[in-house]
Parts: C-alpha cells; structure tokens; sequence
C-alpha cells in the first residue's frame, strides 16, 4: 500500500528526470552548434586549400618560364664562349671568360631555382595532406552533426515518455502530479520543523514557548481537517 | 704543349672534347623527327635540314657541328662548358685529368653504314 508520500517520491523522481532530460538537451543543442561552427571553419580551410593547386600551377609555370629563360642564357654564354673560342688569343680568351662566368652564374641560378621547384613540390604534397585532413575532419564533423541530431531526437522521444508516464501514473497513483509536488513542499518542510524541535531538547522553557508559538497553527489545522 | 679551344660535353655520363673549328653552335633541342626505316633523325636548324644522331638520350640541346665538310647535328649530350685547354694527342686535359675527343666523324660514319643495305635495296 503506498502513502501519498511515496507518490509524491515518484512524482519528485520524475520531475528530476525531466530536468536531467532538459539539461541533457542543452548540452546536446550546445555541441551541436559547436560543430556545426567548427564545420564552417573547415568549410573555409578546404575552400582556401581548393585555391591552392591552381596557385600552384602558376608558379609551376613562372617557374618553368624562368627555367627555359636560363637555358637560353646558358645556350647563349656557350656560344658566346664557343664564337671567342674560334676568334683566338688574346680577344677571343676574355670574352671566352667573360662568357664562362655569366654561364657559371646562369647555372647558380639554375641550381637555385631547381630548390625552388623542389620546395614548391614539397608545398603541394603538404598541401594534399592538408587537403586528406580536412577531408576526413569534415566526414568526422558529418558524422558528429548526425549522431548529434540522433541524440536529439531520442531525448525528444525520452521528453514525450516522460509526459505519458506522468499522465498514465495519475489515475494508478490517484493523486494529480500537482498536489503531488505540494505534499513533497509540505513534507520537506515538516522534516525541517522536527529537526528544529529535537534541537530544542528537553528544555521546559523553550518547550512552553514552543507551545505557544505552534497552538494557534494547530489549531488552524485541526479546523482545516474537520471542515474537509 | 701546344693548347687547344673547344667545348667540354657529357654523352651517356662520359665527358668529351668537342674541338672549336669542329663545333657550330649550341641550340635549344628543335623538334626532331625520325627517318623511316633508318637510324637516322632529321631537324631544322637555322632554316636548314640537318640531319641529327643521337649519342644519349634527349637532353634539352643540340650540338651542331660541322664534320667532313657536313653540317651535322648531335643530340642526347649535355654541354658542360667551353675553354681553352692544354691539348694532349687525341684530347685536352681538364684538371687534372685526360678528356678525350669525342670521335663525331666515326659515330657519323657508323651510321652511313647502317643506312647503305637500305640504299642498295632500294636502288
């Protein structure tokens, strides 16, 4: 046989679930949204990333330019060289020199620019690991976002058994989810009062002060209880 | 000892000596097309038909030369530099060491006995 006060436990218990439930909620629309800025920040990284290739191809192709301007120059310091050559002493031997420096200084530049196209090749399979990472971040974040509204679904779900349990504990329990909550108030309030009392001992006086204060309350409800 | 001017080459990892009186010109690799049925290439170079042989694989130059009175053009070398150098019997020494010429009349010759069998069936 249950007292009113065991509904009224029940009915406690199912107002702190629903409170967990909407906590819960929170958090979950909070993540959501979390995620769903981190997936615009990523949406921002791949979009720069995607510039990137085409980027790439330009300076591949400056830098192909720069190569071939080179070569020629290089072609040009040898003939140069190769005319002085023929031309004989003592011209031909200075401009021969002359020709062999700019060619040594042509190659420099070759050699240079040789780093730079490895250096550009090293950037772009950084970049295509950049491009997988953010790939894969988004398919992660996807998923997140649909896990996510999973969740929320199932809390909405959890939220509306919530409301039949206490609409079809009302009629088994016989007492209204309302007057439930007001016995739980009523009966914190009384443990409160006891404890109170039991501090105050076995002292007579405080005890007739005690009588006092609570007579006309008792009295109150002693009519309440004959008038119901 | 006597010194000899000249262009220093590398064919198939070897260094060679091109003598000056024998090197032309250096040009950017043209389009270089093959002879049907024979081991030879043609290109046009300065408005003019040369034949070419390959001595390597392509690099990005051509070496034209004239050998035995031919204009002729040499692929597949990569050119090093060009100089004066103390001219040893059949080279030049580099440093401190012996480069060879580099032997264009008979690499030309080889090929004109490659291409003779296909000029005698044809005739």
């Amino acid at each position: 046989m249950t007292t009113p006060l065991d509904e009224a436990t029940v009915v406690a218990a199912l107002d702190a679930l629903q409170r967990d439930l909407d906590a819960a909620t929170r958090l979950v629309e909070s993540a959501g949204a979390a995620v769903a800025r981190e997936q615009g920040h990523l949406e921002t990284v791949a979009d720069a990333a995607r510039a990137l290739p085409g980027r790439g191809r330009d300076v591949r192709a400056s830098l192909g330019l720069i190569h071939e301007s080179l070569e020629r120059a290089k072609l040009g310091a040898l003939n140069a060289g190769l005319e002085a050559a023929r031309v004989g002493e003592p011209l031909g031997r200075l401009v021969m020199q002359l020709a062999g420096d700019q060619r040594d200084l042509v190659m420099r530049a070759l050699d240079s620019l040789e780093a730079h196209t490895a250096l550009v090749t090293e950037a772009e399979e950084e970049r295509e690991r950049w491009l997988s990472s953010v790939a894969n971040a988004r398919e992660a974040g996807g998923s997140a976002v649909e896990e996510l509204g999973a969740l929320a679904r199932r809390h909405q779900e959890a939220m509306h058994s919530l409301e039949l349990l206490e609409l079809g504990l009302e009629p088994v329990l016989g007492t209204d989810p309302r007057t439930a909550r007001l016995l739980i108030g009523v009966s914190e309030q009384a443990e409160r009062l006891a404890a109170t009392i039991s501090e105050l001992g076995d002292d007579p006086a405080s005890k007739t002060r005690l009588d006092r204060a609570l007579s006309p309350v008792l009295k109150a409800l002693g009519r309440d209880r004959e008038s119901g | 000892m006597s010194t000899r001017a000249g262009i220093l080459v590398r064919a198939g990892g070897e260094l060679g000596f091109v003598p000056a009186d024998v090197a032309r010109q250096i040009v950017p690799l043209p389009t270089v097309s093959p002879v049907a049925s024979a081991p030879l290439q043609m290109a046009v170079v300065g408005g003019r038909i040369v034949p070419v042989v390959a001595l390597g694989s392509p690099t990005g130059a051509l070496l034209v030369c004239e050998v035995d009175g031919e204009t002729v053009g040499f692929s597949g070398l990569d050119v090093d530099r060009v100089g004066v150098y103390d001219g040893v019997d059949g080279g030049v020494v580099v440093g401190d060491r012996t480069v060879r010429d580099l032997e264009l009349s008979t690499a030309l010759r080889s090929l004109e006995h490659a291409l003779e069998p296909r000029i005698g069936e044809s005739s």
